[in-house]
């Protein structure tokens, strides 16, 4: 009797390894499952634009492992169905074989606003395992754009743009010189006014650094009166400018630029100069009555 | 320490009264070129040797001429020609057959103001020899050497066209003269009063008003002539502008085969204080240095083969350099 109970025990051992070593699978026995993945190449196009709408299926094992059904395109909302392909790739990895099946569609942007592609389901055989099934995707959105302008168009716009800025501001300009009175040469403000401020301002306890920066004053003076380049020249360059011009000061002018000049290249004897002499003559130069005026 | 330039300014008009006289006498003659006499009388201040420039009838040698007989002075006039000899210059010994002996022979070097006409027609041997007497201010005949006598003036002109035949001067003895001159044309009424003066009565005889005493003197006064630190600066920068343009922003590397040598900076100070002295200033201005700056230069930048290529020359370059370098 205990003979016998112990070989059941063993029977029944065996039989439960061989039970489990099944129900487990093996090399041979691959899993039945098999991946779906859907893809689109943009989430928002332009009306009138493409884009791609792909479905993969990925299982292990041979490309003919699966029957999958013969299926109809997805249904679009607000897209066009332009063409569609199919097509089948094996690849082995670690011995374990691989295979994938692939559905492209190449949709068209119809109109503006949001588009759909509605959810698809595909059935398939698995023949190993001899079991079908079906799985279902996910409907997918997409936003449709206004057509883009053209490059050329967008160019012009840009240049319409500049031209009536610049239009505008010669407009302005011109609107702005007749309005200006004619009168305003010496009013408050005046260009010699201006210069004569200046001169004012001059710390004429350092009367070196004084006389070099009134001989600029005046410079910048005559430049701005006359509308001359003077600056960098010599005394005796910036009077030959003068040459072509109706001057009344003309010898005032060369008093005041060679006692610059003096001050500027020999410095010591910059305090031998009569401060009010020299403040003198400046104000007889910007005197109006015989002020400057440009030979036309 | 400042110079007085108030005494200074005192002297220059005490020592300066024989310009106007000498001016005015050479004025009798010479009709307009105004530009060539005021350098010659830079050239006596300054005590530099001049080159002067120019295509022929334009009064060069009748200019110096007429300066040397305003001037109590000994001339010399020597026409240089392809077969004169050293000798001819400096002197020889010559053998006295009464005594036995040698006896030394000066040469027409010997003199305080020296013409030297068309010195590009005489051969390289002559022309060293002349500069050399320049440079050293002393002539070897034999085994003497001699001293020339102060003051020793070259005034030597050369002729631009007609180029064949002749023996130009290298850029080393040209850089010994302290000014090249370039004589231009008279203008129209200057013509006309040449015309009136040379076919009327004939010129009129010169007077000499001025001692060689009087320039001695005067010279030293001109050393003393204040030049500021800022107008240094603007003179060793125009002579390295001619060295080193692109540290000047000045786009002239390619053209410019030699700068100025460290005489233009010596030349340039000098003359830019002769010239003030002519004006009655003790002190210099940059005018002064822009006036003289171009008869300093012009003869010690050499140009290059692109330089000639583009038709340009050193005066351009001279100008553009003017042009660059910020007055003070």
């Amino acid at each position: 009797m205990v003979r016998f109970g112990v070989k059941l025990r063993v029977l029944l051992i065996l039989l439960g390894t061989v039970l489990s070593l099944h129900s487990f699978g093996g090399e041979n026995n691959p899993s039945p499952s098999i991946l779906m993945e859907t893809d689109i190449s943009s989430k928002s196009v332009r009306e009138g634009d493409t884009l791609t709408y792909v479905i993969k299926l990925s299982w292990e094992g041979p490309s003919d492992r699966f029957l999958i059904e013969q299926f109809s395109p997805p249904e679009l909302e607000n897209l066009v169905m332009v063409s569609s392909r199919s097509e089948v790739q094996s690849s082995s990895k670690n011995g374990a074989e691989y295979s994938t099946k692939k559905y492209s569609y190449l949709l068209l942007a119809d109109s503006v606003g949001p588009a759909q592609i509605r959810a698809i389901t595909i059935n398939y055989y698995d023949i190993d395992q001899d079991q079908a099934d079906d799985f279902r995707s996910e409907p997918l959105e997409v936003q449709v754009l206004p057509k883009a302008r053209p490059v050329s168009s967008r160019f012009l716009w840009f240049l319409s743009a500049v031209a009536i800025l610049l239009g505008s501001g010669y407009l302005f300009r011109v609107y702005r010189k007749m309005k200006k009175p004619q009168v305003a040469e010496y009013e408050t403000g005046s260009l010699e006014e201006q210069a004569q401020e200046r001169i004012l301002a001059l710390n004429w306890d350092a009367p070196e650094d004084s006389i070099i920066g009134a001989r600029k004053i005046v410079i910048e003076y005559l430049e701005q009166k006359l509308n001359l380049s003077l600056s960098g020249k010599t005394t005796a360059e910036i009077m030959r400018s003068l040459n072509s011009l109706s001057f009344p000061k003309k010898k005032l002018l060369q008093e005041i630029l060679e006692e610059c000049d003096r001050v500027k290249f020999t410095p010591h004897l910059a305090k031998e100069i009569s401060e009010e002499k020299f403040l003198g003559k400046l104000e007889k130069l910007w005197e109006p009555d015989q002020g400057y005026q440009v030979k036309l | 320490m400042h110079p007085d330039i108030k005494a200074l300014q005192e002297r220059i008009g005490a020592e300066s009264f024989f310009v106007k006289r000498l001016t005015d006498e050479i004025s009798k003659v010479i009709v307009g070129q105004k530009y060539l006499v005021e350098r010659l009388l830079v050239g006596l201040l300054c005590d530099g040797h001049i080159l002067i420039e120019g295509v022929p009838g334009l009064a060069k040698t009748l200019a110096v001429k007429t300066l040397s007989a305003a001037i109590q002075t000994k001339f010399q006039r020597i026409q240089f020609t392809p077969d004169l000899l050293p000798a001819d210059l400096i002197g020889t010994m010559i053998y006295n057959p009464q005594k036995g002996t040698f006896t030394p022979k000066k040469g027409p070097l010997f003199a305080n103001l020296i013409l030297a006409d068309e010195i590009n027609r005489a051969p390289a041997k002559v022309q060293s020899a002349l500069l050399e007497a320049m440079q050293e201010r002393q002539v070897t005949i034999g085994d003497t050497t001699y001293p020339l006598d102060e003051p020793f003036l070259v005034l030597a002109t050369q002729n631009p066209i007609e180029q064949e035949g002749t023996y130009p001067l290298p850029e080393a003895q040209v850089d010994r003269f302290m000014l090249k001159l370039s004589v231009t044309y008279p203008n129209r009424s200057e013509e006309l009063q040449i015309l009136d003066k040379n076919t009327a009565t004939g010129l009129p005889a010169i007077q000499a008003v001025v001692s060689p005493e009087d320039i001695l003197r005067a010279r030293k006064v001109v050393q003393q002539v204040y030049l500021d630190e800022k107008l240094k600066e603007y003179i060793v920068n125009l002579v390295f502008a001619t060295r080193e343009p692109e540290k000047f922003n000045l786009k002239m590397k390619d053209l410019i085969a030699y700068g100025a040598s460290p005489r233009a900076t010596i030349y340039l100070s000098l003359a830019a204080k002769a010239v003030a002295f002519l004006k009655g200033r003790g002190y210099v201005i940059p005018e002064d240095i822009k006036a003289i700056g171009q008869d300093v230069l012009r003869h010690r930048v050499i140009i290059s083969y692109e330089a000639e290529a583009e038709d340009l020359t050193s005066e351009d370059i001279v100008q553009k350099v003017f042009e660059g370098i910020e007055v003070p």
